[in-house]
């Protein structure tokens, strides 16, 4: 049965010892390679391993909160939803976009798009498909998990504006920061680490205090498998713990801007463009600051488009201009009050000088007319306030002279930057700390007339006596002028932030409004300006009488500024050749508390335009306790 | 000739030092394999128990036969086995972009597997009967119908194409070639004409795939997260492991599968990244007890037939290891060759069975004259 030779086995034997030599040789050089891997190289490759499942996530820090002067909650920060696709996650990735879609409601075209984009994309990277998606959508797409698996849900904390478009100006918006951008903002704020895409601010509060707003982000370090998945399992209790930096939040900063004023005068503005802004004589904080018209600016924490951009940039009326302190406005009358109280402290003139207005007022061969073209008749300086009459504050001024106009403008804080909000890094004025582009506005004197040749001394004298010709101020310079003859001459930096706190609550520091100036003014004069003021609103002949409160005496001065000659808007009835309505306002006229100055662009006569805003301001902000107080009396006399 | 007494008590002579051997190398297989599947696929575990199982009492099964069996069936296995890769070619199974899978109801045979031992028996059978001339051994002339028994089954399988198990049945019909009295003259030419005709085999012969293979096992970082990434990552696992290894249940790389294929044919990288240094020289030493205990089977063979049988079965389950770990620590091209009683899946646990199997029953009848 047996077919082979079995004698011939021997010879066998030594080829057999052979061949085991063979196989033993290689485990041999198999040991040696192991060796290389394990031993010799073993360090690098646990490293290499170490970093294939350590993944760094970031968690996004907020931003620090805004509140109001009494607490209230302004902006505060939201978390915002973000789908990432990761294309090699997914094993159909063309039918999940489709289904997600569905969800998250795209066009056909928009869905096109999206698989197009997600075709040429990297396989393991994952790309951004949709922003800020809606809690339901989030919550369809997180019920689901197991049907996208190319989808991680990223979390970012945004800002969120609790009142659209009141605060625009004054607080900025925040933005996403691009490549062009990044190399500055980490060179200026090193420890703040930030990346493509985070939050910036842009203008206002936002821009001006970034460093003390942003947050520090955390990290965590994830175990993820070899699709960066995070992995829960509780086996992995066994894997050494790798600590978690928690993200830390911004200061939150309570401003002195008050919300319900705030709300009231962007109410009172409605339709209209210009600016109001409110301080405290006392203290130079802040309360009101609106600029209009303004943005939403939660709009922008979604990337925008540029047309849509650009749609905003480019109407006639600029949003994005802060009007505030921005741009420079032609005092108008409210000028006279300056001029008043500067002839009252030089002895031009005093409470009993008065002069004849015939309705016009010649100089050599030129004639001034008074907005008044028949004539105010005899007035002195508190009638030439309470009508404004333009022929006395010519005599004034021609008394003054220009250059004493100067001086006194210069004291008054004009033609200079207020340095707004100056108060959190007091004496750092560069651009960085310039609030949104702050402009100095102008004053002429005697010097710059020469160089200008164009006009002489007198008549550049005789316009600026009447707050036009080169004289331009901001809004903010105009209220500062208020608050200043309201508290008997103390020239604030006017102050927008009063502290700032940790998220705990913790207050880290707070600040105060620092002096600017402090103006010798004499109370004798200053009471005569405020009788004047009382009458624009109390006096039978006020040029603001439509605009009295019922128990409260506040005093004001309208004023209008011309934008171009006379002649051309009397030619052409045109909107945008309209004067500029001007109104400031001091409130209560004893022991004032508020002070106003309102610009309304091509808004016509300042007493009908611009003093209605005002009295709805001081109602607001100063007949807020007692309207409540007779509400509640109201109840206990029903009781 | 003696004449033969069979024994009464067949196990009197049973291998226990191999078979012993052989059960270490399953326990550790197995206990390796649940390392690398209670992760998420723990059901893949149970499954391979159960093909363990089966392998065992298949190896003890085929202890108790007579291997002299295989020598009348030989030319009759090859042929069948033959005509299955022809099969597998006209209407086989496509897996991972290749046809290696034959369809039977539902049991999926793959040919190229059975192949590994339908060579063994043809050779073993070929070589059982002297034909060399006496004291000279085998020259090329004497060795053309070997040549012709290796190809043709070699040719099937690189067509299906699996580079892999090709490559396998050339290494073990090597063995038997080289361990048969083959001329020293002629395993010198043979050497230089391999090392002449490799590059243009290259060239002309293997496919753009499997060229880029080769390429990147000669150079992984030329795309590490394409070709090369089974490369970079099973070398990343093994090296990652040091001295002493992560611990048991600990290896991360294959957890959180950045290894892919960990629990088939990276199995051995699981296992010296949790084991370390210390833990893989272990496997390879029981590896060379087998071996050693295996060699001395084929040298106390009381015939030809078994010698051969035995040194061809020891040859499939060593080549195994060998191109398996030579892959999984970068010595050699991803190829897809499996673990001997490690890597997870039937088929080729079954031929290392049977391999074993057949290597027990050869040294069971040792005494057997």
């Amino acid at each position: 049965m047996r077919l082979s030779d079995p004698y011939n086995v021997a010879e066998f034997r030594p080829r057999a010892t052979a061949v085991a030599i063979l196989f033993i040789v290689f485990f041999f050089l198999i040991l040696v390679r192991l060796w290389y891997l394990q031993i010799w190289k073993g360090e690098i490759y646990r490293e290499f391993s170490d970093r294939n499942r350590f993944k760094i996530e970031r968690l996004s820090a907020p931003r620090g909160q805004l509140l109001d002067r009494n607490g209230e909650l302004i902006a505060d920060a939201r978390p915002r939803f973000d789908l990432m696709f990761t294309r090699g996650n997914s094993p159909f990735p063309e039918m999940e976009l489709a289904q997600l879609g569905k969800v998250l409601k795209w066009t056909e075209a928009e869905l096109e798009k999206k698989q197009e984009f997600i075709r040429k994309s990297p396989r393991y990277q994952a790309k951004l498909i949709a922003q800020d998606i809606s809690s339901d959508e989030l919550a369809l797409i997180e019920s689901q998990t197991l049907e996208y698996p190319g989808i991680d849900i990223e979390v970012v904390a945004v800002r969120d504006y609790l009142f659209n478009d009141n605060f625009f100006h004054v607080l900025g918006y925040t933005g996403e920061i691009n490549d062009r951008e990044l190399p500055r903002w980490q060179e200026r704020y090193p420890e703040r680490n930030y990346r493509l895409g985070d939050e910036k601010g842009v203008i206002g509060i936002e821009s001006a205090f970034e460093g003390l707003l942003r947050g520090k982000d955390g990290r965590d370090f994830i175990v993820v498998d070899v699709k960066g998945r995070r992995i829960n399992h509780e086996q992995w209790e066994l894997l050494p713990k790798v600590s978690r930096v928690e993200p830390e939040a911004g200061l939150s900063l309570r401003l002195s801007l008050d919300l319900s004023l705030q709300l009231e005068t962007t109410k009172a503005f409605e339709g209209k463009t210009g600016a109001a802004v409110a301080l405290d004589p006392k203290t130079g904080q802040i309360l009101a600051y609106v600029s209009r018209p303004g943005l939403d600016p939660n709009m922008f924490t979604r990337p925008i488009s540029s047309e849509t951009f650009q749609r905003l940039t480019n109407q006639p009326k600029n949003p994005f201009l802060d009007r505030v302190v921005g741009e420079h406005y032609p005092p108008g009358s409210t000028f006279k009050l300056i001029m008043a109280a500067a002839a009252l402290e030089s002895g031009v003139i005093d409470r009993t000088t008065s002069h004849f207005c015939p309705g016009y007022f010649r100089f050599g061969r030129r004639i001034w007319k008074c907005h008044h073209h028949s004539g105010h008749g005899r007035v002195n300086v508190v009638q030439a306030i309470e009508r404004s009459c333009d022929v006395f504050f010519y005599n004034v001024g021609l008394g003054l002279g220009l250059d004493n106009m100067f001086a006194w403008s210069t004291r008054f804080g004009l033609g200079r930057r207020t340095y707004i909000a100056n108060e959190v890094f007091p004496g750092k004025h560069d651009r960085l700390t310039r609030f949104n582009s702050e402009v100095p506005g102008f004053i002429p004197s005697e010097e710059w007339v020469h160089a200008k040749k164009w006009t002489t001394v007198e008549a550049e004298t005789i316009n600026a006596a009447i707050g036009q010709g080169a004289y331009t101020m901001t809004a903010l310079q105009l209220a500062r002028v208020m608050a200043a003859i309201g508290n008997g001459g103390l020239l604030y930096q006017p102050q927008l932030v009063l502290g700032s706190a940790r998220s705990s609550g913790q207050v880290v520091e707070e600040y105060s409004a620092q002096v600017e100036n402090q103006i010798d003014l004499d109370p004798r004069s200053r009471e005569i300006v405020l009788q004047g003021m009382r009458e624009v609103i109390q006096g039978a002949e006020g040029t603001a009488r439509g605009s009295r409160l019922p128990n409260l005496e506040y005093g004001g001065k309208t004023g209008t500024a011309q934008v171009v000659a006379l002649d051309i808007s009397k030619a052409f009835k045109r909107q945008e050749f309209e004067d500029h309505a001007l109104f400031v306002a001091l409130a209560p006229l004893q022991d004032p508390k508020i002070a106003i100055a309102i610009v309304v662009e091509n808004g016509g006569q300042g007493s009908r335009a611009a003093a209605p805003i005002a009295k709805a301001m001081i109602r607001n902000y100063l007949m807020r306790d007692q309207a409540m107080k007779e509400e509640s009396d109201g109840k206990i006399i029903s009781n | 000739m003696e004449k033969s007494s069979p024994t009464r008590n067949p196990f009197g002579s049973f291998d226990w030092p191999l078979f012993g051997c052989f059960i270490v190398l399953c326990g550790l297989g197995v206990l390796t394999l649940y390392s690398s599947t209670y992760f998420n696929q723990i059901h893949l575990f149970y499954k391979q128990i159960v093909f363990m199982g089966v392998g065992i009492g298949l190896v003890l099964i085929l202890t108790l036969i007579d291997y002299h069996l295989y020598e009348r069936l030989a030319y009759l296995f090859y042929g069948v086995v033959v005509a299955l890769l022809i099969a597998v070619e006209v209407a086989g199974k496509t897996v991972y972009g290749s046809q290696r899978w034959l369809p039977l109801g539902p049991i999926h045979l793959q040919p190229s597997e059975v192949a590994k031992l339908a060579v063994v028996f043809v050779l073993a059978r070929f070589y059982s009967q002297e034909r060399a001339l006496p004291g000279q051994g085998y020259g090329f002339r004497e060795l053309m119908p070997v040549f012709v028994l290796l190809g043709i089954p070699m040719f099937l399988i690189f067509t299906q194409p699996d580079l892999g198990s090709a490559l396998m049945v050339g290494f073990v019909g090597g063995t038997i070639v080289f361990f048969c009295n083959l001329r020293i003259r002629t395993l010198v030419t043979m050497a230089i004409s391999f090392a002449l005709i490799t590059p243009l085999a290259y060239q002309f012969v293997l496919k753009d795939y499997q060229r880029d293979r080769v390429k990147t096992f000669l150079n992984p970082a030329r795309s590490p997260l394409g070709e090369g990434y089974h490369a970079i990552q099973s070398m990343i696992t093994v090296g990652s492991g040091q001295i002493s290894g992560k611990g048991y249940l600990k290896g991360t790389q294959s957890k959180l599968d950045f290894l892919p294929k960990h629990h088939t044919d990276f199995i051995f990288s699981s296992f010296a990244e949790e084991w370390g240094f210390i833990g893989s020289l272990g496997i390879l030493a029981v590896f060379v007890i087998f071996i050693l205990l295996g060699i001395d089977v084929v040298r106390k063979s009381k015939d030809k037939f078994g010698a051969v049988l035995a040194m061809g079965a020891l040859s499939i389950i060593i080549w195994h290891v060998i191109i398996n770990v030579g892959m999984e620590i970068g010595v050699f091209p991803v190829v897809g060759v499996p673990m001997p009683f490690f890597s997870y899946g039937g088929s080729s646990l079954i031929t290392n069975m049977i391999a074993m199997g057949i290597l027990m029953s050869v040294s069971l009848r040792r005494h057997i004259f």
